[in-house]
């Protein structure tokens, strides 16, 4: 695959250039980007469907990714889309790894795959590389959940939500803080 | 006139209480209505008297926790009660009254707005104590102690002569000593009474009050009569200290550090709502604007009325209520008396009267609240309240105010110039502004249409001569807003609130962050830092919606998106077969870049759930919650600080808002029922 500067893109040098790859050491990364493909797919086009045996775990590498499903009467339907860096098919990781949704490509994309044996193989020979792409998955999963929640509370269709947001002993803890002039932590940067 | 002058005491026999009353109704020559205290409906009741006989004379009053009786003693003291169930803020507030006169006739001047002008006659308060003229210090507060003022109250507290009368027979309920606020009379009054066997310890506190005594003709009060007078008010104070051992109002001061005691759900599961405490209460303040109108005439008025945080429509606004609960209520009204209150106005609310526990149909009594709550925190809600000590100052010189804010001003008359449609149900109106008007970014106008309301409504873009308001209808007000054509007039009184400080954040990176409707009150901020562009540091613009029919400013967005100087993205809850952009929540759009914490400002508005999202996301990236700026909603009528509705924990959201930072509104945002 070729960027337009001509240089070839190679499943390392992407890997290197995401999230998943960048918090892995240097050998490991080279391990698991000795699995991965490059594909190159066209605006519309199905790059997996909901209930067939997920492919392969796949990071976007450029372009944007859709997830839908098919709803009766109302066709399909995108329920969130995946942006360049983050990852989708993580059904690929947990039995019995078949597709929740369709994959589509909403623009040209450009995706880092690892196909689904060979991912396997890969992560069962090395724990450490198996527990650093878990947790990746896990983090990505995590604020798909909390965005799928806040796209469920319809934020935008009705001006507020009667659900308390916060914990019991969330607040005091929270109000403690400010009143300790400690509002908020020292940045992180 | 010197002898009777202040710190002089006089003795006015009984029998001249008579004299007393008609000096005070003429004195000076000027015709004074004097109010006092007499016997109706079994209670006594402030109302106006014309003679001594019209006093509660030979009443005795018993009062506990939801328990009122009079008892007739049968002797001839007129003050020998607490207090009864009405306030002195029945006169000087009263329950309703017209603010304004609504025209609504054809033509370009058809539409007016004015402001009824006080008027208040020269009044004789008599009888009131020591926890009342500690009351009306809290009101002068709230009234007269702002920008804006209630020149109606200041009127008529102006015109009130003040007959104090110190306590001698406290109820069970009385706890003044805990408050500091009786029940002797220190300041306050023009002429002050103590009642003993014979008759009555007079002493003036103005030369007007001189002036009575004067008229008078009275003799000094002897040694003994003064030390009668003396040492009634003394065991008073023995008595009700002796009885409220336990209640602390400096360690009340923490009750809003428990929001989530569990004794608020017991008290509510108590509590009717039925709104008796704050009506009683002699220094709650918080009312409505209603319009009133005949069917068949365009014009109306516009009546404020007393209103109460216990009923479910007092802090709602489009699509719910942020009290919806009764226990959010009763913990709003508790924590504002004895906590909140203090840094609004530098006191407690309470003077502790104790009418708020004797007419609770269901017997609460505030005094045990505040113990229990106070003093049983669990311990995972526990605070550190040492550091809020302070004392309880209910004097008068802590309660000085300085008189210098305007009154309220009434809605000018603006005209529509313009109307676009921005999705299904929000338009843009563009309204040529009335002279005098001046916004700032993030500011609001109260947008008055006649017989209607008058809603708050976000300035959405600020140009010479012309505002634009983007509304969308979500209720009566804003669907007559939206309803509005070119031509038509438009009420406007403003512009209100803390804006956004944009000059603060030259030369820094600049995030603004929408959701929905709330990318209006943001667009002034990404047209002044647009206009001067080299001001700031990278500027990135990103905008949420619930599908891509509901993006306001759709077409102004697609600039954004185009210009290289500016990183602009949106995203939709909900996709169309069309829409090829994001899906998803608008924090994806930015959660992933990493900010420089020093040198980089935040503006966000949205939903509040969204708004919580986006802090965090943009702490989570290294941003400072100090750096991020917020504006919120909240139910508003007076849009200036005097009507009590959009209080959000210590703040009034349109006078100290509606723009906070995310430290400010940290704790309080999107909590349900603060």
């Amino acid at each position: 695959m070729e960027q337009e500067s001509g240089e070839v893109i190679t499943p390392a040098h992407a890997l290197q250039a995401v999230r998943l790859g960048a918090g892995l050491g240097e050998a490991t990364r080279e391990k698991l980007a000795r699995v991965g493909q490059i594909l190159v797919r066209g605006a519309g086009a199905v790059l997996f469907r909901e209930g067939e045996k997920t492919p392969y775990l796949g990071v976007v590498i450029s372009g944007r990714v859709g997830i839908r499903t098919y709803v009766a009467g109302r066709g399909d339907v995108t329920l969130s889309t995946v942006e360049a860096g983050d990852i989708f098919g993580w059904s690929v990781l947990v039995p019995p790894s078949r597709a929740h949704a369709t994959v589509w490509a909403v623009t040209d994309v450009t995706v880092l795959g690892f196909p689904a044996e060979s991912l396997r193989r890969v992560l069962a020979a090395d724990p450490d590389l198996a527990a650093a792409v878990y947790q990746h998955a896990l983090s990505a999963l995590g604020r798909r959940i909390t965005s799928t929640r806040l796209q469920m509370l319809d934020l935008f269709g009705s001006p507020r939500t009667t659900e308390p947001v916060r914990p019991p002993g969330a607040l005091s803890r929270r109000l403690a803080d400010v009143r300790r002039g400690a509002a908020t932590e020292e940045p992180t940067s | 006139m010197s002898e009777a002058g202040q710190g002089h005491r006089y003795f006015l026999a009984r029998h001249r209480l008579a004299d007393l009353i008609d000096v005070l109704r003429g004195a000076g020559g000027r015709a004074r209505t004097v109010i006092g205290p007499t016997v109706e409906q079994g209670a006594i009741v402030y109302a106006e008297i014309d003679t001594a006989a019209d006093l509660p004379v030979g009443w005795r009053d018993e009062q506990a926790p939801g328990h009122y009786r009079l008892r007739r003693e049968g002797d001839e003291r007129a003050f020998a009660y607490a207090v009864g169930p009405t306030a002195w803020k029945r006169h000087l507030f009263p329950p309703a009254r017209v603010r304004m006169e609504v025209a609504a006739e054809p033509g370009a001047d058809g539409t007016r707005f004015e402001p009824t002008q006080p008027a208040a006659s020269a009044t004789v308060l008599l009888g009131a104590r020591g926890c009342e003229l500690a009351a009306m210090r809290v009101q002068d507060r709230v009234f007269r102690g702002g920008p804006y003022v209630d020149d109606h109250y200041a009127d008529a507290r102006d015109a009130a002569f003040v007959v104090a009368v110190q306590c001698t027979h406290p109820a069970s309920t009385c706890f003044c000593t805990s408050m500091r606020s009786g029940p002797g009379v220190e300041a306050g009054y023009d002429l002050r009474l103590t009642e003993i066997a014979d008759g009555f310890v007079v002493e003036a506190g103005t030369d007007a009050g001189g002036e009575v005594l004067v008229s008078l003709r009275l003799d000094p009060a002897d040694e003994e009569r003064a030390g009668e007078a003396h040492a009634a008010v003394a065991a008073c104070a023995e008595t009700v200290t002796h009885r409220n051992r336990g209640v602390d109002p400096i360690r009340a001061r923490d009750l809003d550090m428990y929001p989530e005691h569990p004794r608020w759900d017991e008290v509510a599961a108590r509590c009717l709502a039925c709104t008796n405490c704050t009506m009683v209460c002699p220094t709650c303040f918080c009312s409505r604007d209603v319009q009133q109108s005949v069917l068949a005439r365009p014009d109306g008025t516009v009546e404020r009325q007393w209103d109460s945080c216990f009923t479910a429509e007092f802090a709602a606004v489009a699509g719910g209520s942020f009290r919806s609960r009764i226990r959010d209520r009763y913990r709003q009204w508790l924590t504002h008396k004895f906590s909140t209150w203090w840094p609004q106005f530098g006191t407690p609310g309470c003077v502790g009267c104790g009418r708020c526990i004797v007419w609770c149909p269901v017997e609460i009594d505030v005094r045990e609240e505040i113990a229990a709550i106070g003093t049983s925190a669990p311990e995972s809600d526990a605070q550190d309240g040492g550091e809020r000590r302070g004392d309880v100052d209910l004097g008068p010189q802590a309660l000085t105010t300085s008189p210098g804010g305007v009154p309220e001003p009434p809605p000018r008359t603006g005209t529509v110039e313009r109307v676009t449609t921005e999705t299904s149900d929000t338009v843009t109106l563009r309204v040529r502004t009335p002279p005098g008007l001046e916004a700032q970014p993030g500011q609001f106008v109260l947008a008055a249409v006649p017989r209607v309301g008058a809603p708050p409504i976000s300035v959405s873009r600020l140009e010479p001569g012309t505002l634009e308001l983007t509304v969308r209808s979500v209720g009566p007000a804003t669907a007559a807003l939206c309803r509005l054509g070119p031509g038509d007039p438009l009420g406007l009184a403003g512009a209100y609130g803390r804006g956004w400080p944009i000059e603060a954040a030259r030369g820094n990176d600049v995030i603004v962050v929408a959701g929905g409707i709330g990318l209006a009150p943001l667009r002034p901020v990404i047209d002044a830092v647009l206009a001067d562009r080299d001001s700031y540091g990278d500027v990135s613009v990103y905008v949420g919606a619930r599908t891509p029919d509901d993006m306001i400013y759709s077409a102004e967005i697609g600039t954004w998106e185009q210009r290289r100087d500016v990183t602009a993205a949106r995203i939709v809850d909900r996709a169309g077969p069309d829409w090829l952009g994001p899906v998803g929540v608008v924090t994806q759009l930015f959660a992933d870049t990493a900010r420089e914490a020093a040198s980089t400002v935040a503006f966000v508005c949205g939903p509040e759930r969204m708004m919580q999202a986006s802090v965090d996301a943009l702490v989570d990236s290294g941003m400072r919650a100090e750096s991020i700026w917020l504006t919120t909603e909240r139910h508003m009528e007076c849009g200036v600080g005097l009507c009590g509705h959009c209080q959000l924990g210590p703040y009034f959201v349109c006078r100290d808002g509606p723009v906070f930072t995310a430290a400010e509104l940290g704790p309080y945002l999107g909590v349900e029922g603060i």
